[in-house]
């Protein structure tokens, strides 16, 4: 009976929008025309589908689709380890009893308080601007100027690097989970003689594993539905190198205002995510150790 | 000179809509022109005698209604429409009018919640492209032509046609037109602002002589265009004033494969004698605050006409928003053969629309005498001023002009621009077909595509979108 309110929070508010948006990708839908034509999963085959063409070469139905799962894809699978590494790093780091420690605790949970806004967006396109820091740093080791946000290669990896000055929030979360490690197991590991780095990986390591899982899937979450730093700063280029799904999900629903599309494009997301959240739980067995 | 400005402005509007999407009456040069199949430009329904006005007690036959409006602006904009609300609603407190504004950024996501919830606004400001894209026939916007105590009359039928859909229906009414001009530094152009592609290639190769950095650093290029939509008009005004083809007509994508070749080959050589920044040189903020004008390293941008006081008054040590400016000029676009007539886009600048909506709750006719009321009004056309921009509707105009509204550089380049009309298709700045243009001019300047492959992107997407929406 307790579990009612829960359950209705659940249908209402998570179940029935999948459930919706499942359906309204079967019609070309257009609620602003008041249009709604069933046509099956002909939105599907427009995404997944393609032909060979002349010289044998397999062409995709909507490229466009397939630029930007790549994008995302580079973004999560080089964004989400980075922002766990740096997390922990810095979590193992404030976690001895240094001088001062609260106020570094707290300068390195600014960024995250701050997100991915505007004034961010513009911050971080001047840093990593043509004369700005990051190169005039650069130039001191006669790196010639980088175009961090105007060129192919470079663009995703400066987003990436925001994504990673913002692990706050997983800093925190680690920095519990490192303080819960009772001391009594590394004294014991020190009169085995075991040395700080053996501690690290066979002690602190195996005992936040239940927390690296939850801060996985919450950062791997959290870069999929990353949409301002490459609609700001990138401008989801050059040549849609940071143009992620849920700005192409977003453009063509509100601007192009193709509804059913655009909810195709999102069930082929939540598949996405599913799938990768999936593979984390699946291998989780392998590299999870709860204390019990 | 400012009636005169006015006068001009009618005749060039009918130049202009008559032309339609189709093509333009620029002279084709080198006789490389193929003739644009020309797409009838819709015919506003007649307009009959003037309604009568209401008396104050006599709107909505005195009962109380609520009717709302949704603009967006900036802090002068939004004081000047609250005031202008106030002015009706004193003159009518039976209605309140509820204002929901901010930026501009944003805006076109709300509405289309909004629209899709059926909560928007009774009376709204919107874009010329979205009249044609939101509610081409599909009963998104009222149909003015039957609006009660519209003043159709204060509007001419050339200017009516620009918000003329489907079947004839009138989907708002618009308030002036806009379009791009160039804005140039008058230190690095004490001759003016070259005339051809060529001559500006041949100077801006030597302003951009002693560019040394790859990635901007202190270069000096001779025109600066800022953002995605200045490269795109500006490929387009390329192959309109060259070939007199618009961009489509008839459903079908008018300018071949080789003629935007061509033009992407111009830009190619632009940017090659370093007149034109390369993408990488160009970067952020892609606004008029971008130092490269602000310091003077830039020959000219490519404005509309509404912001030329905010980008000239970033030049140098002029004021923002100052209509005095010194050290800027105004010029249309080179052309790619000298002696072609240059012509440049124009489109209506902002529409005002009943919608819909104010139908279905039965608020039409308080929307529409409330519209009537911002275009008619002598004391809420003053208290407007020049927040909507520079007027053609006959009362605004002739206000705007009483008030001297009109002069300094936004007046020449308003003098420039209906001197030399243009035509923007309807269809330019559609949400489709613009997203596909764009794509293949960032592959062209990022090196992803050689100019033949950005002209058979440029037209084969676009026509795929065509297709799709016929």
């Amino acid at each position: 009976m307790l579990l009612i309110p829960w359950f209705i929070g659940m249908a209402l508010f998570r179940v029935y929008p999948i459930i919706a948006s499942f359906v309204n990708s079967l019609y070309q839908f257009q609620p602003i025309r008041g249009t709604r034509e069933f046509i099956g999963f002909d939105n599907y085959v427009r995404i997944v589908g393609g032909s060979r063409n002349a010289y044998g070469d397999w062409v995709w139905n909507f490229p466009h689709f397939w630029d930007s799962v790549s994008a995302t894809l580079t973004y999560v699978l080089l964004g989400t380890p980075l922002v766990l590494i740096m997390a922990f790093f810095v979590a193992f780091i404030l976690n001895f009893k240094l001088k001062g420690v609260n106020l570094f605790r707290t300068a390195y949970y600014i960024p995250s308080i701050l997100g991915g806004n505007v004034a961010v967006a513009i911050v971080w396109s001047q840093v990593f601007g043509g004369d700005g820091p990051v190169n005039a740093i650069l130039s001191i080791f006669g790196v010639d100027p980088i175009s961090w946000t105007r060129d192919e290669f470079f663009a995703p990896f400066t987003l990436i690097f925001l994504s990673a000055w913002q692990f706050g929030s997983v800093m925190l979360i680690f920095l519990a989970a490192l303080q819960n490690v009772s001391p009594t197991l590394y004294e014991a590991a020190s009169i085995d003689g075991a040395k700080k780095t053996r501690q690290l990986f066979s002690i602190t390591l195996p005992l936040v594993t239940p927390v690296l899982l939850f801060n996985t899937v919450n950062v791997l979450l959290r870069h999929f539905q990353e949409f301002n730093a490459a609609y700001l700063i990138t401008l989801r280029g050059p040549n849609r190198a940071t143009d992620f799904l849920v700005i192409l999900i977003y453009e063509y629903a509100f601007r192009r205002m193709q509804f059913g599309f655009a909810l195709a494009m999102s069930m082929m997301l939540l598949l996405i995510i599913g799938l990768l959240t999936l593979i984390v739980f699946i291998t989780s067995k392998y590299w999870v150790h709860y204390s019990d | 000179m400012k009636k005169m400005l006015l006068a001009v402005c009618l005749a060039a509007i009918a130049m202009f809509v008559i032309t339609a999407c189709g093509g333009n009456d620029a002279t084709p040069a080198g006789g490389a022109a193929t003739p644009a199949p020309a797409t009838p430009a819709p015919t506003p329904a007649p307009v009959e005698t003037p309604p009568p006005v209401a008396e104050d007690w006599q709107l909505n036959d005195g009962n109380p209604a609520t009717i709302t409006f949704e603009w967006w602006g900036g802090d002068a904009r939004h004081a000047a429409i609250n005031d202008a609300i106030a002015i009706f609603t004193d003159r009518y407190p039976h209605i309140t009018v509820n204002p929901i504004y901010g930026a501009f950024g944003g805006y076109l996501d709300r509405l289309t919640m909004d629209l899709a919830a059926g909560t928007e606004a009774d009376v709204l400001q919107s874009n010329f492209a979205w009249v044609h894209a939101l509610g081409d026939g599909y009963n998104v916007f009222a149909n003015h032509n039957t609006l009660p105590y519209l003043d159709l009359t204060e509007w001419s039928d050339d200017l009516r046609a620009f918000t003329t859909t489907r079947d004839g229906e009138l989907s708002g009414v618009p308030h002036g037109i806009t379009g791009r001009v160039v804005i140039y530094n008058t230190e690095m152009f004490p001759n003016g602002f070259p005339a051809t592609w060529d001559e500006l290639i041949e100077v801006g190769a030597e302003i951009a002589a002693n560019n040394t950095a790859v990635d901007g650093g202190n270069n000096r290029y001779a025109f600066f265009p800022v953002g995605y939509q200045s490269w795109d008009i500006i490929l387009m005004t390329m192959i309109l004033n060259e070939y007199g083809v618009n961009l489509q007509g008839g459903g079908q994508i008018l300018p071949s494969v080789d003629q935007v070749e061509a033009a992407f080959e111009v830009m190619g050589r632009a940017i090659e004698a370093g007149a034109l920044p390369t993408f990488v040189q160009q970067e952020a903020p892609l606004d008029t605050t971008n130092p490269v004008w602000m310091q003077g390293r830039a020959g000219g941008l490519f404005e509309w006409v509404g912001n030329i006081f905010l980008a000239a008054g970033n030049f140098g040590d002029n004021d923002p928003g100052a209509r005095q400016v010194e050290g800027v000029g105004v010029a249309l676009l080179p052309t790619m053969t000298a002696g072609t007539t240059a012509n440049s886009m124009q489109r209506p600048s902002l529409v005002h629309a009943v919608t819909q909506g104010a139908v279905n709750r039965g608020v039409d006719h308080i929307a529409a005498y409330f519209l009537n009321f911002l275009y008619t009004d002598p004391d809420a056309l003053l208290a407007i001023g020049d927040q909507f921009g520079v007027p053609l509707a006959r009362s605004a105009a002739a206000t705007a002009d009483a008030e001297g509204q009109v002069w300094g550089l936004m007046a020449d380049g308003l003098d420039l621009l209906v001197a030399n009309t243009g035509d923007m298709c309807h269809l330019f700045e559609d949400p489709n077909l613009r997203p596909a243009r764009a794509a293949a001019i960032e592959a062209f300047r990022t090196g992803g595509a050689t100019a033949r492959e950005a002209a058979e992107r440029w037209v084969a997407e676009q026509q795929s979108y065509l297709n799709a929406m016929n």
